[in-house]
């Protein structure tokens, strides 16, 4: 038994959220550097920006999120680290961080994983004012309204994919200063500056 | 992100409730929304074998993960 699980453990992200939104043609995005259209699913995760914007934003239940999956690694035999190395045993534990913010995705990789049940689910919601009108999620896809997101994050992606009336402007940061999109009738427009560097 | 929500006016800012809460905290004018746009289930997950799971593993992850 332990051998099969010596041979690979991971971490998934596994979305059912993004299930309001019909699957769409696959779309290149800082969230998703793997082409979606890859098929066999990849099973290595992507690691990369979704994970980094993670770990940025990860707050105590993630921290231990990622303590469990270490735990899971130790007690098959092996240790992995976030970015899925190997950490000194043979045959290999692999555990891989990932974000995917797709219901096309997250069907195509059931194909070929066995998922267990969630054991954290992470949420994304909204701040404003205290003295805003906006009470709920629902009131804030609204004409007019706009939203900051930070960029290339998981939900910056479902964002720009469902809203439809308000305006949701990604964060602007050191590399792409001035990005601004416009996603109000679902037409994305972007629109991005080289920053000056500083 | 919040910098920018703070700086332009916006009306809203979205992200992930512990780090909005986090800031949330230090502050006495904010307000984050009881309920949320999207909810990301973390799972763990083993490949399965020509489309059958690996008995034995996704068992081990199943009630490692329960308990």
């Amino acid at each position: 038994m332990l051998k099969s699980l010596t041979a690979v453990s991971m971490l998934l992200a596994a979305t059912l959220a993004a299930a309001r939104s019909p699957p769409r043609p696959p779309r290149r995005s800082r969230t998703s550097r793997r082409p979606a259209s890859s098929a066999p699913p990849s099973i290595s995760g992507n690691g990369g920006a979704g994970a980094k914007g993670r770990r940025r934003h990860a707050a105590g239940r993630q921290r231990r999120s990622f303590a469990r999956t270490g735990k899971v690694a130790q007690r098959a035999g092996g240790v992995r680290d976030l970015r899925g190395r190997r950490q000194g045993i043979r045959g290999g534990v692999t555990g891989c961080v990932g974000t995917w913010a797709s219901s096309r995705s997250s069907r195509l990789r059931a194909q070929a994983i066995e998922f267990t049940a969630p054991y954290v689910i992470i949420e994304g919601t909204y701040m404003v004012h205290k003295d805003s009108s906006l009470k709920q999620v629902a009131d804030v896809d609204k004409p007019g309204i706009r939203i900051a997101v930070g960029l290339g994050s998981a939900y910056d992606l479902y964002l720009t994919r469902n809203i439809k009336n308000g305006h949701h402007r990604p964060r602007q940061c050191r590399r792409r200063q001035g990005d601004d999109r416009d996603v109000a009738q679902g037409q994305a427009r972007s629109r991005c500056r080289r920053a000056q560097r500083a | 992100m919040i910098e920018m929500w703070l700086k332009d006016k916006l009306e809203a800012a979205a992200g992930v409730r512990n780090a909005l809460e986090d800031y949330a905290q230090r502050q006495t004018d904010m307000r984050i929304m009881s309920d949320s746009f999207q909810q990301i289930n973390q799972a763990m997950g083993m490949p399965k074998k020509e489309g059958q799971p690996k008995a034995a593993g996704a068992a081990y992850l199943k009630a490692f993960v329960e308990r």
